[in-house]
């Protein structure tokens, strides 16, 4: 690197007016510096960013020859960008500059000159030091797939893809499920405008399954991924639905002809049941029934070598059954990931004074809004589970499973949620009583401080207090008991029906999706932490610390739709960065191995943030970087016991001559 | 030297304490004179080396900043840099040197004054110890292990604690103590072939085979581990000081060579046939003697010999097996 040629350094030092000037010698800085034996060029200058100072730099590079320049000036995060683009159009590579902070790191700092200027000349002296050790680096280029994987078809998954078609990529989009929609798809009505939820979503769910350029998958998941240069090789499992998509016509005669009823209707909460063959809910999208292989007939006991039933097979008038359907497994290149998995509720059995299992009349509260849903499993109709009547009273019970020592975090909806129930139950039954106990109303949100006090018009009697028990009285109601902390007292209050707003989880397979794609937990401490961590709280909320791996909606954090779609276009629109010229350029300043020298002990591998770092090699094992993968964090660098992981420019050997240049100098500065 | 020509390096992290220090210069804030601050992407990249030469380059003390828990901008490098400034507090207290000449300490990029108090308690503290040796003359290596070992036994020589080391083991990734089990190690050599940082080493002698292990030179790789055919060996990521600053070479296996009856070449040794002397029960056991390129041409001259021996070598293996 440092090579024998000699390096000839060239020194800028800027006054910047008074504010550098006024406190450090700048002269006296110069002048030092050309005593150095690296140095073939030393000057102060009144304003090195000025259009004048930046030809100085230029004319110096011409007349004089010089190929390092360190500017000692303000702090590089105002002007690094503009001395590299000096170099680079005088044909020096950019990253041989070297930039010292001689002002808000020294003058506005410091008061006493002859210090200061001490000061000053140290730090350039080890700019020097270092510049002199300073590498070109150029730029690779890696094609990228204009093709996007979308994980989680809900209402973020969905929304990304259709912005992600907006700008001409492609994208598979897939769900576990055997429909897309996720939850939102499960609601009646939405906070804080109370717009039908259906009427919102099936639109999008149509565009989505149409659209030419998405290719909709249900009943399919990814299984692995790994990075082959700027792209992800995933590969995805379909499970069968054992109906052909594009030949059924949803005419229903399969499910009149299906004997197997039981089947809890896992799409609601099993609330409710449906045949073996059946449709998700009414508007499910892609348009087709699904056989569920644990309660068909024939699937159950087809194992077991016999042939029983078929009866959908033989009556369904377009041949759709196919019972021949079997796992698929497809790889695939994508460009980009976005992850939207979404959450799922809280099960709040582990709570024993709540009593959620001994009563049927104790239901979540997603249970309770299903309810209401025409579609669902009530169709519409609101009632009292343990006599199928409409409830004379309820009570929402707020935070069970959240800001609790179950979980830390807040569910985010709850309180809007159960206003909305509120006020769907007094629009179905004006009669009813309506309690609500919360410990906080929390209502923040466009419109909704506003929804808040219309419900409290409606006469909901609002309890400021977490019941300390449920309690399951010989006629069937229920009594509660909550501390009223808004009035001070302890209150008793018997309804014939309590929904607990339960607290919200990642799904169920987040952890795993998490690992296949190398995103972090929100926070350890297990499988409710599995929320997807941004690659920063404020400034990177929907990047990941695995680049070109994007996250969105409830998959990240409990939020409402609003947030989830607001992600979701954010995510698009991070994806579609990436991808819109069909190539990543990366700088090749990622960490670099000496294959020599590396003992393969994994040091690396164990502390590099983005699972950057792989050993190879069967016998003799070295460390390989993926250079699409890395961060540039240098960690790696640290722990590697050989030396022979290093981070480009911040290499040991380019550092401990800048430490040697800082406090090699033993100046007596008087003042001039 | 004068109390406000002493310096103290700080390694800053470009994104919170490099930013932070920016922003306590424009927010007119005050931190002593004597800091010197360089600047890196991560606080992780921080290399421990980097603050050790600080010290010894000079610095009265050095200092290392990073992003606020949970906010590093590159994941946990923070964490792992945290890690390091125990480990090197631990190394110095362990050699006599004062852990207070370094510290790390974790702020945001709106929290300048945060770091300018943080930074100036540390200076002033730090201005307040006495002179560290100066040993920048006897610190020359360009290789990071020597380097760090010349640096560690500088100061261990100069605080005289060279000769009362404690013997507690210091947890540390990249460093390895290894442990051989003697009833198992044969002396057969093959994790000194495969130690790529002669930590093992095979000396031969005419009659001897003996292996040595400096764990001074050791990485915790654990490739000797791998190459081990009867598992002996066991590695603890860790520093011991005592065999690390002496650069101790110790012996933890031998045995005596064996010579081929045929040939006369050293093929074995007497603990690696005693391994395996029970394989060979079944058939001539004169064939024991006999290194492998002379068993095959002795054993080849008579095919049924060389069957019989096969068949012999599979039953055994098949036994072992079971
Ligand atoms: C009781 C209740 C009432 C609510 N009411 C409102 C309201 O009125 N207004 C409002 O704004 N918000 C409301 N919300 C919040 C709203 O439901 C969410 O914001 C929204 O559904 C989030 O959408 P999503 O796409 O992120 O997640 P989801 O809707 O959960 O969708 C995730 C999708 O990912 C799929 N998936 C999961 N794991 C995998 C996997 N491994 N592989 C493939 N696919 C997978 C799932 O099958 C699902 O289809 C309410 C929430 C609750 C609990
Ligand atoms: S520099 Fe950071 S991101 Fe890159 S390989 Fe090293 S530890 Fe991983
Ligand atoms: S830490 Fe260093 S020696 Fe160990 S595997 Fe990584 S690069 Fe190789
Ligand atoms: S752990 Fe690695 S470096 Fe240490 S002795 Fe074994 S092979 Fe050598
Ligand atoms: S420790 Fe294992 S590999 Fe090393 S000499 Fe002994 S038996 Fe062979």
């Amino acid at each position: 690197m440092t090579g024998e040629i000699k390096m000839k350094v060239g020194v800028f030092v800027c006054h910047c007016g008074k504010n550098i000037a006024g406190t450090v010698d700048v002269k006296k800085v110069s002048e030092e510096m050309k005593k150095n034996p690296l140095v073939s060029y030393s000057t102060d200058y009144m304003f090195m960013c000025s259009k004048s100072g930046q030809e100085l730099i230029a004319q110096t590079i011409k007349d004089k020859g010089i190929d390092r320049v360190v500017v000692a000036a303000c702090t590089p995060k105002l002007h690094e960008k503009t001395f590299r683009r000096v170099l680079q159009k005088n044909n020096l590579n950019p990253f041989y500059l070297e930039f010292v902070n001689i002002r808000e790191q020294n003058s506005w700092i410091h008061s006493d000159m002859k210090l200061a200027t001490i000061k000053a000349i140290d730090l350039v002296n080890g700019a020097i030091e270092r510049a002199t050790t300073l590498e070109a680096i150029d730029s690779t280029e890696y094609p990228v797939e204009k093709k996007v994987l979308v994980v989680g078809a809900g209402v973020a998954g969905i929304q990304a893809a259709l912005d992600l078609v907006e700008k001409d990529i492609e994208v598979y989009l897939i769900d576990i499920d055997a429909t897309i929609g996720g939850y939102m798809a499960k609601l009646d009505k939405t906070f804080p405008t109370n717009d039908c939820s259906a009427c919102i979503l099936t639109p999008k769910m149509n565009d989505a399954f149409t659209h030419p350029k998405i290719t909709v998958m249900t009943l399919t998941e990814a299984v692995s991924a790994q990075r082959v240069g700027g792209n992800f090789e995933v590969e995805l499992v379909q499970h069968p639905r054992y109906v052909d998509i594009e030949k059924c016509r949803s005419c229903y005669t399969c499910i009149e002809n299906c004997p197997s009823k039981k089947r809890p209707n896992k799409f609601f909460d099993n609330i409710g049941t449906t045949k073996a063959v059946f449709f998700p809910f009414a508007q499910s999208i892609p348009k087709a029934v699904v056989i569920d292989q644990d309660y068909c007939l024939y699937l159950k006991n087809r194992d077991k070598g016999r042939d029983v039933c078929r009866r959908c097979e033989k009556n369904c008038p377009s041949g759709a059954i196919d019972f021949s359907q079997t796992k698929k497994h497809i790889t695939m290149e994508f460009g980009a990931i976005i992850l939207a998995t979404g959450f799922e509720d809280f099960d709040p059995s582990i709570i024993e004074e709540y009593n959620y299992q001994n009563s049927s009349d104790i239901v979540t509260n997603s249970e309770f809004g299903f309810m209401f849903n025409v579609s669902g499993p009530t169709d519409g109709k609101l009632i009292r589970p343990s006599t199928n009547k409409a409830p004379k009273s309820v009570a929402f019970i707020q935070c069970v499973g959240s800001r609790d020592d179950i979980a830390e975090y807040c569910c985010n909806i709850g309180c809007m949620a159960s206003l909305k129930h509120a006020y769907l139950t007094l629009k179905q039954n004006p009669d009813t009583k309506v309690y609500i106990c919360y410990s906080d109303m929390r209502t923040v949100g466009k419109g909704y401080e506003e929804y808040y006090k219309r419900i409290r018009q409606m006469g909901v009697r609002f309890i400021r207090g977490k019941p300390s028990q449920i309690d399951v009285l010989p006629d069937r109601q229920l009594q509660i008991k909550v501390y009223d902390s808004a009035i001070e007292k302890l209150e008793n209050i018997t309804v014939e029906m309590a929904a607990l707003q339960v607290g919200l989880r990642p799904s169920k397979k987040a952890g795993e999706v998490r690992k296949i794609f190398g995103v972090d937990p929100s926070s350890s401490g297990g499988e409710m932490n599995d929320y997807f961590k941004e690659l920063h709280p404020k400034l990177e909320p929907v990047d990941t610390k695995a680049a070109g791996v994007y996250i969105c909606g409830c998959a990240t954090s409990p939020k409402t739709i609003t947030s989830s779609v607001s992600e979701a276009k954010a995510a698009a629109s991070s994806a579609s960065s990436r991808l819109i010229t069909g190539k990543i350029t990366i700088a090749n300043n990622t960490a670099q191995v000496n294959e020599e020298t590396c003992v393969g002990c994994g040091a690396c591998v164990e502390v590099c943030p983005f699972d950057a770092i792989e050993l190879q090699g069967p016998i003799k094992r070295v460390a390989v970087v993926n250079p699409t993968a890395c961060k540039k964090c240098g960690t790696c660098a640290s722990v590697c016991p050989t030396g022979s992981m290093q981070l480009p420019h911040y290499r040991t050997i380019q550092i401990l001559p800048q430490i040697k240049g800082i406090t090699d100098k033993n100046l007596e500065v008087k003042e001039s | 030297m004068k109390k406000e020509k002493e310096r103290v390096i700080g390694f800053c992290c470009n994104e919170c304490a490099y930013a932070a220090a920016d922003l306590a210069g424009q927010s007119g804030m005050k931190y002593p004179v004597n800091v010197r601050i360089i600047r890196t992407p991560c606080s992780g990249t921080t290399d421990p080396l980097w603050v050790l030469d600080g010290l010894a380059q000079g610095a009265k003390g050095v200092f290392v900043s990073g992003c606020l828990p949970d906010q590093c901008h590159y994941g946990d490098g923070n964490v792992h840099m945290e890690e390091s400034v125990v480990f090197l507090r631990t190394l110095l207290k362990a050699i006599g040197i004062n852990p207070k000449h370094i510290i790390s300490y974790l702020n945001s990029a709106g929290m300048p004054e945060a770091f300018s108090n943080s930074t100036s308690d540390f200076v002033k503290g730090v201005l307040s110890l006495p002179t560290l040796p100066n040993i920048k003359s006897e610190v020359k290596s360009a290789d990071k292990r020597e380097r760090f070992l010349e640096i560690l036994t500088a100061y261990a020589k100069a605080t005289g604690k060279i000769d009362k080391l404690d013997e507690k083991p210091i947890p540390r990734e990249g460093f390895g103590l290894i442990t051989v089990d003697e009833d198992k190690c044969v002396s057969c050599g093959s994790c000194g072939y495969l130690c790529e940082t002669n930590a093992i080493t095979i000396q031969e002698s005419k009659k001897h085979r003996k292996m040595y292990f400096a764990h001074y030179l050791c990485t915790g790789c654990e490739a000797c581990v791998r190459a081990c055919p009867t598992e002996a060996i066991t590695v603890n990521k860790e520093i011991h000081l005592k065999p690390f600053l002496d650069k101790e070479n110790n012996q933890f296996a031998g045995s005596q060579l064996v010579t081929c009856s045929n040939c006369a070449d050293k093929f074995a040794t007497v603990a690696i046939l005693e391994k395996i002397e029970d394989q060979f029960e079944l058939i001539d056991s004169e064939i024991i003697s006999l290194c492998p390129s002379c068993i095959r041409d002795v054993v080849g001259e008579d095919f049924v010999n060389l069957s019989r021996y096969l068949e012999a070598a599979n039953i055994a293996s098949e036994e072992k097996a079971k």
